[in-house]
């Protein structure tokens, strides 16, 4: 499914934390490269550091100082303004995290169209609307949401939940999904149906890169890279 | 980062979809609102009341004397017709009168029997036609047959339902038409029989016995002039009618008569002139003095520049009559003579109300802090209840200046929403401040506090019936209830009617009830500043959270 073309690559990022006069190193010289069109599943314990290299990936946050570096499509984010990297985070990349994290005052189109209004004006607003709004609808009827549309997040299930996370974080098809252990809050046969959404997706072309505790979720991708406290050690 | 700066010019619709979500969809920003909107209206009324009040001292001014006045208490202006018709021959001038201005005792009709009472009055004796030319005198009649729409309004046994124009025709013209006399008529309250009634109408005690009009007074003045005090002149008027400018302290104190009579009252009637060494010896005749002359512009001129033409005019005429009349002193400017305008006559009481109008604006627009202070502390805590909200916006692209500018928005949203309820609140106060004033100054109603005492059992049964419950909260909040509905049900049985704008001591027998525009507008506009101002922190806060804490948090 895959092909040859690096789409995005982390090389010799360092992260460290401070609490308080504490430092806390929780990522070390991690390199990683994800394919066009690859399943790449980071898996490791928990506190081992995966989290943070999908935060630094989708550029949630930045790696310490010193030569490591992010690149997305022969592109440096480091050396993106911060429009651009906002532009990056809205249109390159799409999060899906444990959580959903789900505006609960917006109903379910809402959520999903979301990411397709935060780069836009108002006069662009009502050149796309239309659009937008029927890709969204066709997202969630494809996610079996059809029925849901007006629905709050307080009206879904943990499932149906994640399925609207994963349509807001398509809406404005990125190139790659982010997804933060996207299972890690379902019950085993919900799971496997989120699993297969995203496997959907990665079908048709999608690079995903998936952070996972589970081992036996993690061999469902392409490739699989292990982090130990703070190291890839694949 | 330029480019991230400018990226909110282009409006984007999350801001609004978002502010417009948190608006609505919780309490929190209402209670914003109230305090917004409870703060914009105290201002409001505060300084709406205070400027009424102020455009009423200056509009009774310019209502009761014209716009120039020129004064000359006790010996009063010789040839003072001379001076009138220079006046009337400025361009500037539309017309001027002659009033005598003095004191008297004032007769009373009541009670029933011998011992009738007595009152100080002003007594300003008039040429009613160029007297009501100059002022406002002819609106100022109270009795006078009422209109359709009028009678319609008016309460049942209102004396003016039985009225007719002549009552109006005999108060214009200071005379009694039944038998030709001339009449008096008094201020409003001068006589202690007219009762003010909630609608601001006036109906007489002994439900119409004490109207006025049908009654007669005997007026009693002690001339002075410069040689001492002469003789008590008295003379019995038919009241005519009664007047009300507005302004209580004339409302209970001043009678207008006719002017030739009050010269004769006052012995600054026309008079043979006697040889000082042979008093039997007629040498000429002292012209009848008026005390005061009042005069207003055309309109387009200013009373500042009528006073400088009528100065000038004084100046000629003065010359004019030493030369024809060397036997009359006349009377200088500067030496007891004054000529001033309106304003200026006023100054004494209008100065120190426009200083405390400014000190009232300046003092309550503290108000703007509390209410920034309040958008702050609500907005701290709405930005903290939003933080995960804002890790999930940063992570599908939102801006950090995106971010503050919802939280912006929202204190925008929450300063015009609440400066216009803010305004609503105050219109409702300040149109119906007298009615309020008048339900305060009466006992309250069994049914309110029978009501509100029903209210609170009510609520203490809900209270206790939560308090077996799990809930805390709906028990403390039933408690409040009790209590604050408790304390209202007590604080009506307890009120006895308290008068708090007293006219006596205030001036003005009614609260002024107009909205000042410039004072709603500029408060409006400082409410939705304050607003925004109050928001700003939580805002910067806002967008400074890191995305990754902000996601983590819950």
């Amino acid at each position: 499914m895959s092909s040859t073309q690096t789409i995005l690559s982390a090389s010799r990022l360092h992260k460290t934390y401070h609490l308080g006069r504490v430092e806390v190193p929780v990522l070390q010289d991690a390199t990683i490269d994800v394919r066009e069109g690859e399943w790449v599943a980071i898996l490791g314990a928990s506190g081992s550091g995966k989290s943070t290299l999908l935060h630094l990936l989708g550029d949630l946050d930045q790696p310490d100082a010193g030569d490591g570096q992010i690149v997305f499509d022969g592109r440096k984010l480091g050396e993106m303004s911060r429009s651009q990297r906002n532009a990056y985070r809205n249109r390159s990349v799409g999060f899906v995290f444990q959580f959903y994290h789900l505006l609960p005052e917006l109903n379910v189109v809402e959520n999903t169209l979301l990411p397709g209004l935060v780069g836009i004006g108002r006069l662009r607003y009502y050149q796309v609307i239309k659009s937008l709004r029927e890709r969204a609808t066709e997202l969630l009827k494809d996610f079996g949401l059809g029925h849901r549309l007006k629905h709050r997040p307080r009206e879904l299930s943990g499932g149906e939940r994640q399925r609207v996370a994963i349509a807001r974080a398509l809406i404005n098809q990125p190139r790659v999904l982010l997804a933060d252990e996207p299972t890690g809050n379902l019950d085993e046969h919900t799971g496997a149906e989120i699993l297969e959404l995203i496997a959907a997706q990665h079908r048709s072309g999608l690079s995903i890169v998936m952070v996972t505790h589970d081992r036996s979720l993690a061999e469902r991708a392409d490739r699989v890279v292990e982090l130990h406290d703070g190291r890839v050690v694949d | 980062m330029r480019t991230e700066y400018l990226a909110f010019l282009k409006f984007p619709v999350y801001h609004a979809l978002l502010t417009n979500r948190y608006l609505t969809t919780r309490v929190i920003p209402l209670i914003a609102v109230a305090c917004v909107a409870l703060c914009a209206a105290l201002v409001i009324i505060v300084v709406s009341v205070m400027t009424g009040f102020l455009e009423k001292v200056r509009g009774s001014g310019r209502m009761l004397i014209g716009d120039v006045v020129i004064q000359y208490p006790v010996q009063g202006i010789p040839h003072y017709e001379r001076l009138i018709k220079m006046i009337e021959d400025l361009p500037e001038a539309a017309a001027a009168t002659a009033v005598i201005q003095s004191g008297g005792l004032l007769g009373m009709p009541y009670p029933e029997g011998d011992n009738k009472d007595s009152k100080l009055v002003e007594v300003w004796g008039i040429e009613p036609e160029s007297f009501a030319a100059v002022t406002g005198y002819a609106d100022s009649l109270y009795w006078r047959p009422l209109d359709e729409q009028e009678q319609r309004a008016a309460r049942e046994n209102d004396i003016r339902h039985l009225l007719t124009e002549q009552i109006v025709t005999d108060g214009l013209a200071l005379r009694d038409h039944r038998t030709g006399r001339p009449g008096i008529v008094l201020g409003m309250h001068v006589s202690d029989g007219n009762r003010r009634m909630p609608d601001g109408s006036y109906h007489p005690l002994g439900d119409g016995y004490w109207w006025m009009p049908q009654y007669e007074v005997t007026l009693t003045t002690l001339p002075i002039s410069g040689g001492g005090v002469g003789d008590p002149e008295s003379h019995i008027f038919p009241v005519v009618n009664e007047f009300v400018s507005g302004v209580y302290m004339i409302d209970q104190q001043r009678v207008m008569i006719p002017l030739n009579l009050a010269q004769r009252m006052t012995h600054l009637d026309a008079a043979d002139r006697v040889d000082p060494d042979d008093p039997m010896r007629v040498i000429g005749t002292h012209p009848a003095r008026v005390t005061t002359i009042f005069a207003r512009a055309v309109d387009g001129v200013s009373a500042l520049e009528l006073r400088e033409h009528i100065a000038n005019v004084y100046e000629e005429f003065a010359d004019i009559m030493r030369d024809e009349d060397p036997m009359t002193r006349m009377p200088v400017p500067g030496l007891g003579l004054s000529i001033l305008t309106w304003e200026q006559q006023q100054a004494q009481f209008i100065g120190p109300v426009e200083k405390e109008r400014e000190l009232m604006r300046i003092l309550f627009s503290i108000i703007y802090f509390v209410a920034a202070g309040l958008v702050l502390a609500i907005f701290w805590a709405i930005v903290h209840e939003k933080t995960r909200d804002i890790g999930i916006l940063r992570s599908i692209g939102a801006s950090r200046l995106g971010i503050s500018m919802i939280f912006l928005r929202y204190g925008a949203v929450i300063g015009v929403l609440g400066a216009f309820v803010g305004l609503g609140l105050a219109y409702l106060v300040v149109s119906n401040i007298n009615e309020i004033h008048e339900a305060i100054g009466r006992d309250a109603p069994p049914w309110t506090w029978i009501t509100t005492l029903v209210l609170s059992i009510v609520a203490l049964s809900m209270t206790i019936r939560k308090a077996m419950g799990e809930k805390m909260l709906p028990t403390v909040l039933w408690t409040l209830g009790t209590i604050t509905l408790g304390c209202i049900s007590a604080a009506l049985v307890l009120h006895q009617g308290t008068l708090i704008w007293d006219p006596a001591v205030y001036y003005f027998a009614e609260i002024p009830n107009t909205i000042d525009r410039n004072t709603a507008v500029t408060t409006m506009i400082g409410a939705v500043i304050f607003s925004i101002l109050g928001a700003f922190i939580p805002a910067a806060k806002a967008a400074d959270t890191d995305p990754v804490n902000a996601l983590r948090y819950e």
